[in-house]
């Protein structure tokens, strides 16, 4: 996972810089109407256009057909943002992943190729220009679909044109406790982007996390589009900083008590639901920000964020386990995390 | 398949007719259906008779008297869906269907996303027409800006650039 590996700009505040790229074959029908051989065609079409080319990263990649994957290893996949929900229930599909995790193109789910290279930190131009590579390099031997007006045809006219999405996941615990993130969703909308936050097991937000991405996809360019996002992400977190400070300053909501309590219950709880884990970390996250807490790097709480969740949890304990043992299994990582 | 009225362009719609208590199947073309279309909604259903003369002489069909019901369905010929098929799932079957459901398809893509002029990447290997017409288009939007902003200079310039372009299509 790439979250917590390297700096990535502005990483108090951005988890991390996403690009997505959809593709299709020109004159070959669209994953839903395909059978097993005709998919597997597709995919070999696309391994090879990567595999057999003189690029640097050519040796980096491996193929995983979802047919074939135990459940369990598809959910992590899930759970990593590498694959989609959708392609994780496929027959036909894979996906062709890069060692390192920063590119993985997911084949045969709703278009023939979907591509994504994922970043740590607010690293939007830096993705964009990896996409853009691995589409010229799948391009040297594959004909897409491409029409002069409408761009790169897609499964759904949702997505023609650029065939781009571009996305941020922000951390925005003061715009969440200072109730002003319905406003703020409200705002962006109107600008024509989306966000969404990231749901737990249940219906509720979770861990204040929060994603903003692009809807419109033609009619402008891949430049134009991403630099719209860019600005309002960097609005947004602008804005996220100056309610981090008023907190601090005035401590209107004894944010201070709220950090070391969830701080404490991550060091000694014996049994964390994912729900609870993810708001504590939040918490958490903030606290090293505003430098109360110094002893533990953010690096740390990004991997808790991804690696507590329950697909994750019993990969790392290679078995499988009911709710009431994943929580108490997670406190106990957790505490073994923190306390290292 | 082949046009059952013209036989001379490929069918692409798909007619659907109740003839008493019985299911017929056309498959026309754009313009034949059209028209088989227009006679429908008139209800000249003697004209109707004389449109499937041909059909008539051959297959012995009767119509009843009442309102005949009737669907009206684009068939894509590639992937061969239908494009109520598309309504229903919102996704198309290949990349053929963006032709085939055109006047469906144009008034949604616009009403989506406020735009049906794709302005960004061009594939490497796609004609290089394209390319070509997408720099005159360029080179006439900083033609017209250098005018407005009476920089005579780059103008011609720019000019001379047009004329380049122009000679490579
Ligand atoms: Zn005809
Ligand atoms: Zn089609």
């Amino acid at each position: 996972m790439v979250w917590n590996n390297i700096d990535g700009k502005e990483n108090d505040i951005v988890i991390s810089s996403r690009v997505r790229l959809a593709r299709n074959i020109q004159d070959k029908v669209m994953p839903t109407l395909m059978d097993k051989e005709q998919a597997d065609e597709i995919k070999n079409m696309v391994f090879n256009s990567i595999t057999k080319s003189n690029s640097a990263i050519s040796h980096q990649f491996k193929i995983i057909d979802m047919d074939s994957s135990p459940p369990l290893e598809k959910q992590v996949l899930v759970e990593k943002h590498l694959i989609s929900p959708d392609l994780a229930k496929s027959r036909i599909g894979s996906v062709i992943l890069q060692e390192n995790e920063e590119i993985s193109i997911m084949v045969n789910e709703e278009d023939h190729i979907r591509m994504q290279c994922i970043l740590p930190g607010f690293q939007l131009n830096q993705v964009w220009s990896m996409a853009d590579k691995v589409d010229d390099l799948i391009e040297e031997n594959i004909s897409f679909s491409f029409d002069e007006r409408l761009g790169y045809l897609t499964a759904c006219p949702t997505n023609v044109g650029t065939g781009l999405r571009a996305s941020v996941m922000l951390h925005l615990p003061c715009i969440v406790l200072t109730g002003q993130i319905n406003s703020l969703m409200e705002a962006i909308t109107k600008v024509g982007l989306t966000i969404r936050g990231l749901y737990g097991e249940g219906s509720e937000f979770v861990g204040d996390l929060f994603q903003i991405s692009n809807q419109i996809t033609l009619g402008f360019s891949e430049e134009e589009i991403i630099s719209k996002l860019h600005s309002v992400a960097k609005e947004t977190i602008k804005r996220e900083r100056q309610i981090r400070k008023y907190l601090q300053d005035y401590n209107p909501l004894n944010i201070e008590d709220k950090i070391y309590r969830s701080y404490g219950t991550l060091k000694y709880a014996r049994s964390i639901t994912s729900e609870e884990c993810m708001k504590l970390l939040s918490y958490v996250r903030l606290g090293i920000d505003l430098g109360y807490i110094e002893d533990i790097n953010i690096k740390v709480i990004n991997h808790l964020m991804i690696h507590t969740q329950a697909g994750m949890l019993q990969k790392r304990y290679n078995k499988k386990m009911n709710e009431k043992e994943r929580d108490q299994v997670r406190s106990q990582y957790i505490r073994e995390s923190l306390n290292n | 398949m082949k046009c059952e009225n013209c036989n001379v362009r490929e069918a692409v719609v798909h007619i659907t007719k109740i003839v008493n208590g019985e299911k017929q199947a056309f498959n026309l073309c754009e313009p034949c259906a059209n028209k088989l279309e227009g006679l429908l909604e008139d209800d000249h259903l003697f004209d109707f008779h004389k449109f499937f003369s041909g059909l008539l002489d051959s297959g012995g069909f009767s119509f009843p008297s009442s309102q005949p019901q009737r669907t009206y369905d684009l068939v894509c010929p590639l992937c061969k869906i239908r494009y109520s098929t598309f309504k229903q799932t919102g996704k198309v079957g290949c990349n053929q269907c963006y032709e085939t459901f055109g006047k469906q398809l144009n008034p949604l893509i616009r009403r989506i996303h406020g735009s049906d002029k794709h302005t960004g990447k061009i594939p490497h290997n796609v004609d290089s027409k394209i390319k070509i017409k997408r720099d005159l288009e360029e080179l006439n939007k900083r033609l017209k800006k250098a005018i407005e902003n009476e920089e005579y200079e780059l103008a011609a310039k720019i000019r001379d650039e047009l004329k380049a372009k122009n000679q490579e299509l």
